[in-house]
């Protein structure tokens, strides 16, 4: 099957639609907005293909990709790196920020696939697959409240999960785990108040990525 | 003749047949639904989030807390994608037990699914019937893991622990002796005698619930024909597990991409033809049906095979305690386990498993950290409710409540 996917985007769709190979052996194709409605109606109508069940719709940030907050590599001459230290200036991934990725399926094939989409700050617009899915409904609907990309041509973009009024897209690697407000009840004015959040986020177990292969075989 | 417009009304947030806190804002012509407009999300919190700030190991609990009535199930596909990250994979006797467990955890869901179900349409006696086999499989839970309902049982690499030796026993003064010893008639042995005891009496059990429900006339008035899905609309709609299943589709995880030991086991998939709501119960029913018979050859299995049930890696699983007192390597181990965690290669992993209500997967993206970069739960609640809009659309206000029981929701699942 990858045989013959690999034949697609190369007649079709060159140089707009990228094969990623991963250890996982799942495949994931990168596919680039202008073309990916063109791309989808093919594989799901393709005989070959069937990809007929959009199984889940998800947004990735990928702002922090591949950020520690506790350096390892110079743990011998200058002793570890203790604490927060959240600005390190790198990050692995050179790409977009913002990534959609679908899971589809072939009922009939047996197969699964992967398709990923990237949007950025500048651009937050994918267009929208309702019309092949009707599935895809809420999925861009959850993407859009936790991410803040906006699916062109979705029937009814509006905020799914989160509370009535909430502000920002909580699942961006910029929103705050402990949220920026909280929301009580206040006796002297007799009424529901929101003020900003005062709970203090302590971070017990720093992220580690390691950059020290020297064990490893 | 005045024009009258259609009138709206909320169903719920808190209404008992909405299984939780879910809103329905309702259009209705005199009693014919027009539109359903559902709002998840009151029971949100934002779980993904919270176990992209936590260790690996750390977010097993947190699965029990999505679908909170198939709880090892969740886990499950949790701890395959880990496994599926880190390429490793668990001892044949913890994918034994796992598989076991998975189906308990089937026979759990289903019958609390039938009991509520029965008891939205009105058959009130069906709902105690339940509950007391719901009963022997959560001392099962209890015996093997301590906790009845969020378990973490299941761990990167194997499951906790083995299967205790002793089942425990009711005792104390409120009872006579003679409760005291049919209580404990079954108790006697280990475990594994308990849950095979279990299953030779439980088809029986269902065969009474059958009586109950399967030729009642007033079931049939009120299931046949409600909520009527096409096999093409089951599958656009991203429909699974049973919702797909009564439409007629043969589709399921465990026989199509077999993960755990469902490859050598023997079963088969009850499908439906109508794709209506007595369709969904009967193959539900089925399915229970064929639980009972996976879980007996495991057990069979597991009688005869002993062995680890966790991998023998410390960078994984935490070293034994009395390793740690003697042993220089399990203290450090032991120290990095619960301090770091362990560090899982970079790479995206999409992994689905047959949880009783659907399809459920868990979508890794890791970056190399000992943090889950990025983790998705496809939750099967949150795509069949999706679909109340169209399945409730031309039918009446209490047909909507058989449709809600019929999509077997759960909001821990839907809202995540």
């Amino acid at each position: 099957m990858l045989e013959y996917i690999k034949n697609i985007i190369n007649n079709k769709f060159y140089n707009n639609a990228n094969i990623v190979t991963s250890t996982t052996n799942e495949i994931t194709i990168d596919i680039e907005k202008p073309v990916f409605i063109d791309f989808c109606k093919l594989i799901k109508n393709d005989e070959n293909l069937k990809f007929d069940g959009l199984m889940d719709v998800s947004g990735v940030d990928y702002l922090d990709y591949g950020k520690s907050y506790w350096e390892t590599i110079d743990s011998t001459s200058k002793g570890f790196s203790r604490g927060h230290k959240a600005d390190i200036n790198y990050s692995l991934y050179m790409k977009k920020r913002f990534c959609v990725s679908y899971h589809l399926l072939s009922y009939s094939k047996n197969k699964r696939l992967r398709l990923r989409v990237f949007a950025d700050l500048k651009d937050m617009c994918v267009p929208s697959v309702v019309n092949l899915w009707s599935t895809a409904n809420w999925h861009e609907r959850e993407v859009y409240d936790f991410f803040g990309i906006i699916f062109l041509g979705h029937p009814n973009l509006i905020r799914i999960l989160t509370d009535y009024g909430f502000e920002g897209h909580p699942l961006r690697k910029d929103f705050p785990l402990t949220g920026k407000y909280e929301i009580r009840y206040e006796e002297n004015k007799e009424k529901i108040i929101r003020e900003a959040s005062s709970i203090k986020r302590i971070i017990n177990t720093p992220k580690i990525v390691r950059k020290d292969f020297r064990y490893k075989k | 003749m005045n024009n009258i417009d259609n009138y709206k009304i909320n169903f719920g947030p808190q209404h008992p047949s909405a299984h939780g806190v879910m809103r329905l804002v309702l259009d209705l012509d005199g009693e014919v639904i027009k539109k359903v407009d559902a709002h998840a999300g009151l029971l949100h919190r934002s779980i993904e989030k919270l176990c992209e700030n936590n260790l690996y190991n750390q977010n097993v609990g947190y699965m029990d807390r999505l679908d909170y009535v198939s709880m090892m199930s969740n886990e499950h596909a949790y701890v395959l994608a880990v496994e599926k990250l880190l390429n490793i994979k668990a001892p044949i006797r913890a994918e034994y037990i796992r598989t076991m467990f998975d189906e308990i955890t089937r026979l759990l869901n289903h019958l609390l699914w039938l009991g509520a179900h029965a008891l939205d349409i009105g058959a009130m006696a069906l709902f105690l019937y339940c509950f007391r086999e719901r009963e022997d499989l959560m001392d099962c839970y209890e015996a093997v893991t301590g906790g009845r309902l969020h378990v973490a049982y299941y761990r990167p690499g194997g499951v906790y622990r083995d299967l205790p030796n002793e089942m425990p026993k009711y005792k104390g003064d409120n009872f006579s002796k003679k409760r005291l010893d049919d209580l404990n008639y079954n108790r006697s042995g280990s475990l594994l005698d308990f849950i095979s005891n279990f299953t030779e009496r439980f088809p029986k059990f269902i065969d009474e619930y059958e009586t109950l429900l399967t030729e009642n006339r007033i079931w049939k008035q009120r299931t046949v024909g409600i909520g009527v899905v096409s096999p093409e609309r089951a599958i656009n709609l991203g429909f699974s597990g049973p919702m797909l299943r009564a439409s007629g589709v043969e589709w399921d995880i465990r026989k199509k991409q077999p993960y755990a030991v469902y490859d050598k086991l023997d079963f088969k998939i009850p499908l439906g033809s109508n794709g209506d709501c007595y369709d969904r119960y009967l193959v539900r029913v089925a399915e229970m049906r064929e639980s009972n018979k996976l879980i007996k050859q495991c057990v069979e299995w597991l009688y005869k095979n002993l062995g680890p049930v966790m991998i023998e890696d410390n960078k994984i699983s935490p070293p034994a305690r009395i390793d740690m007192k003697n042993s220089m390597e399990s203290l450090i181990h032991h120290f990095k386990y619960f301090s770091e965690g362990f560090l899982v290669p970079e790479g995206e992993v999409y992994v689905a498993t047959e949880q009783p209500k659907g399809e459920f997967g868990i979508y890794i993206v890791s970056d190399g950290s000992n943090k889950p970069y990025r983790i998705k739960m496809r939750a099967p609640s949150y795509v069949h409710l999706s679909a109340v809009d169209e399945l409730a659309r031309g039918h009446l206000i209490a047909d909507l409540v058989t449709i809600i029981g019929t999509l077997d929701i759960v909001l821990g699942d839907v809202d995540r």
